[in-house]
């Protein structure tokens, strides 16, 4: 493997000059249908799209002084990036778009870098230091890390991990597993489709808005940060809740805030009394916990 | 009447003789009841030998005179003073707490030792992985480096409170768990910031 990525950097080094000398980066080459490709751009922004077409193309633009492209590969393994990136330098960093098959496995390299992917059906794999990651599409395996950037996640993704320090996170739209940690950034999921959700923060609040298939099951872990779950209603579902120090409220059926004791289980709908449905577990050391039955099609007012 | 009626009747019938409703009634019931009629007839034989039974029967003359002197004998052996009997009760009430104390308490010892043991070596990790960083944040831009040391600022005050609610109710096993977790995330993050270096 590894003379294998050696070979794909000689080819890359070989074929770069001329894109950098003008700051413009214009190049391709063919690869497998489902290539390994490694992107590396610390700063600026990349753009991942997939395309039916077997071969990789990347273009762009590098400041003066922002570094130089290198890029190359064959068959199932290509690499590209920008290298003699100055982090300390500030600057706008390098534009990067890149087309890679469709089935392509994608794993980017940014430090501030934001990252942008779509189209992808394969795997990706972003490494990230405060830059944001945004994810559209729907790749069978998707794994997002920064320490302080954003990830917004929309579309379908079947398997998402996503993992930020007190960056955000958004996820639109995700079925099948999603697993989410942040330390003290906010976790959003709006979903109708998740089948085994696990979300965990530090002191990042965490709202989840949408229905749990009958099947699905969604664990929340928070230390101080409130969790607000919004469940259409009427829902078949086992609740599990827990809090060491703080409160647990419920509002579901006739809209009343109802409040509940520190640890709390119990079931909505028939097949929950039977021991079917969604399964939901929260705990929290001293966050909030607030389940809120909404009609289904609807906001209640004042959530 | 119904069968359980009928039968919950028939069980005293031989002792008990019928009224004449009663007597109506069960006629009824067992006219159309194969299992009831039976059972009705196996009581009104039973109760016909019943009261033709000699209801004046009295005990030999000598009977009680055979019993008492060996029941006399038999109290003074069962005997003893009050005083030694209730603290014979309190001693075995004692025991018997004791004994439900440490059977309850045993393994509640035992998974607080597999506890503490667990924390040790997440200490030990933490400490390991906290020298790392030290070495290694030199190389980190002072912007990475100050967003790394907030994130970790959080995660140790959220461990801090976790440990001292332990502390202060050291069998709770969902502390533990959030203590545990709280180790977790810390050596997760850590992890991560000791590697950033490298990655880039």
């Amino acid at each position: 493997m590894r003379s294998a990525w050696s070979w794909a950097l000689m080819a890359s080094l070989a074929g770069a000059s001329a894109a950098d000398a003008q700051g413009k980066i214009n190049r391709g080459f063919r690869v497998d249908p489902t290539v390994a490709i490694r992107i590396h751009n610390l700063v600026g922004s990349t753009t991942v799209t997939g395309w039916d077409h077997d071969s990789v193309h990347a273009a762009g633009t590098i400041p003066p002084t922002g570094g130089s492209f290198y890029g190359g590969g064959a068959g199932r393994l290509a690499k590209l990036g920008i290298e003699g990136q100055d982090l300390g330098a500030g600057g706008p960093g390098a534009t990067l778009n890149v087309r890679v098959p469709r089935g392509a496995r994608v794993w980017i390299k940014s430090a501030a870098a934001s990252v942008i992917l779509g189209d992808l059906s394969g795997e990706v794999e972003v490494a990230s230091v405060t830059g944001s990651i945004t994810l559209q599409g729907a790749p069978r395996v998707a794994t997002l890390e920064t320490i302080d950037g954003e990830v917004t996640i929309a579309g379908s993704a079947t398997m998402v991990r996503a993992r930020t320090g007190s960056g955000a996170v958004r996820v639109e739209g995700a079925r099948g597993n999603l697993t989410v940690a942040t330390i003290q950034g906010p976790v959003t999921v709006v979903t109708n489709e998740l089948l085994a959700g696990r979300i965990e923060t530090v002191s990042g609040t965490v709202e989840v808005r949408g229905g749990i298939p009958p099947n699905g099951q969604l664990e929340v872990e928070t230390h101080d940060g409130a969790v607000n779950l919004f469940i259409p209603t009427p829902i078949d579902a086992r609740f599990d809740l827990s809090t060491v120090k703080g409160s647990i409220v419920t509002r579901m059926g006739d809209g009343t805030d109802q409040p509940r004791d520190r640890t709390a289980r119990f079931s909505i709908g028939k097949k929950a009394g039977v021991g079917r449905g969604a399964l939901i577990n929260v705990r929290t050391f001293s966050g909030t916990i607030r389940i809120d039955g909404m009609p289904a099609g609807g906001r209640r007012s004042g959530t | 009447m119904t069968c359980d009626q009928v039968r919950e009747r028939l069980v005293s019938y031989p002792m008990s003789p019928l009224s004449a409703e009663e007597r109506r009634s069960i006629d009824e019931h067992t006219s159309r009841c194969a299992d009831c009629r039976a059972d009705y007839q196996a009581a009104s034989i039973v109760g016909a030998r019943v009261a033709g039974l000699d209801r004046d029967i009295q005990p030999p003359s000598d009977l009680w005179t055979g019993i008492a002197p060996r029941l006399r004998a038999y109290r003074g052996r069962i005997e003893q003073p009050l005083w030694r009997m209730a603290a014979a009760a309190v001693l075995l009430i004692a025991v018997s707490s004791t004994v439900t104390w440490m059977l309850m308490k045993a393994p509640a010892r035992e998974a607080r030792a597999t506890f503490q043991s667990l924390e040790a070596d997440y200490a030990r990790s933490t400490l390991e992985l906290t020298t790392l960083y030290a070495a290694t944040r030199s190389t980190m831009t002072p912007a990475t480096r100050a967003v790394v040391e907030r994130n970790l600022a959080v995660i140790e005050r959220a461990l801090g409170e976790a440990r001292e609610a332990l502390r202060g109710d050291p069998l709770n096993s969902a502390l533990e768990a959030i203590v545990a977790t709280a180790y977790r995330r810390k050596i997760e993050f850590l992890e991560r910031a000791t590697t950033l270096d490298r990655e880039s």
